[in-house]
């Protein structure tokens, strides 16, 4: 999982692991309940 | 078994990304530690201040694009700056499954294609290669992940998919 790095801060380390069980917002799912933007290859 | 192929791909831009000031000249790996759609709206989510260009679904059937391949995702420090970043959902104490390992091989296979990396193991600055995100130490932000397959073996699916080529033009957005 990503770790931040805004760009005022470049060298800090900020550790950010997903919150456990972190479930989907309506806007996320609404995408990916839709047609996906470009088909596979 | 059938040649693996890019998957279908979702574009869902997220607001954590920064200008790329460095030449793209490695790869990083992660895993999310939680489910799909959930990791896609946390990259998403301006309180993360963490993202990834790819986040690719736990059976590899389909792939979220929320940073432009131009742009800096914010996923593993100072390695930020000269990486791209794929994200593979689920967790690292967990077998992966292998549709997804061979799916995420053609991806960064097509990385390697598209911006000239070579298909073996970068350092441990992330260049010249392809990295776990565990590789990188404090500089990649000292975390564990990805686990749950062979790494020596996905290298070997990478460097194939990239001989076997054949990738379209372009996937994915700049």
């Amino acid at each position: 999982m990503g770790t931040n790095q805004p760009p005022a801060s470049e060298s800090e380390e900020v550790p950010c692991l997903m919150p456990p069980d972190y479930e989907a917002d309506e806007e996320t799912m609404s995408i990916l309940n839709g047609p996906p933007d470009e088909e596979g290859e | 078994m059938a040649n693996v192929t890019l998957p279908p791909i979702y574009w869902t831009e997220s607001p954590n990304q920064s200008k790329r000031s460095e030449r793209i000249a490695g790869i990083v790996v992660h895993e999310t530690e939680g489910a799909f759609a959930g990791a896609v709206s946390w990259l998403r989510n301006p309180q993360a201040q963490a993202s990834a260009h790819i986040v690719l679904k736990e059976d590899g059937s389909v792939a979220a694009q929320l940073v432009p391949w131009t742009q800096k995702a914010w996923h593993a420090v100072n390695a930020n700056g000269h990486t791209l970043g794929l994200e593979l959902a689920g967790k690292t104490a967990e077998t992966n499954n292998p549709a997804q390992i061979a799916r995420a091989a053609r991806i960064v296979g097509y990385w390697c294609h598209r911006f000239g990396i070579p298909a073996r193991k970068g350092n441990a600055h992330g260049y010249g290669g392809i990295v776990r995100h565990r590789d990188l130490g404090v500089y990649g932000g000292g975390h564990y992940d990805p686990g749950g397959f062979d790494w020596d073996a996905f290298i070997g699916q990478v460097a194939a998919e990239l001989r076997r080529g054949h990738f379209r033009p372009t996937w994915g957005r700049d």
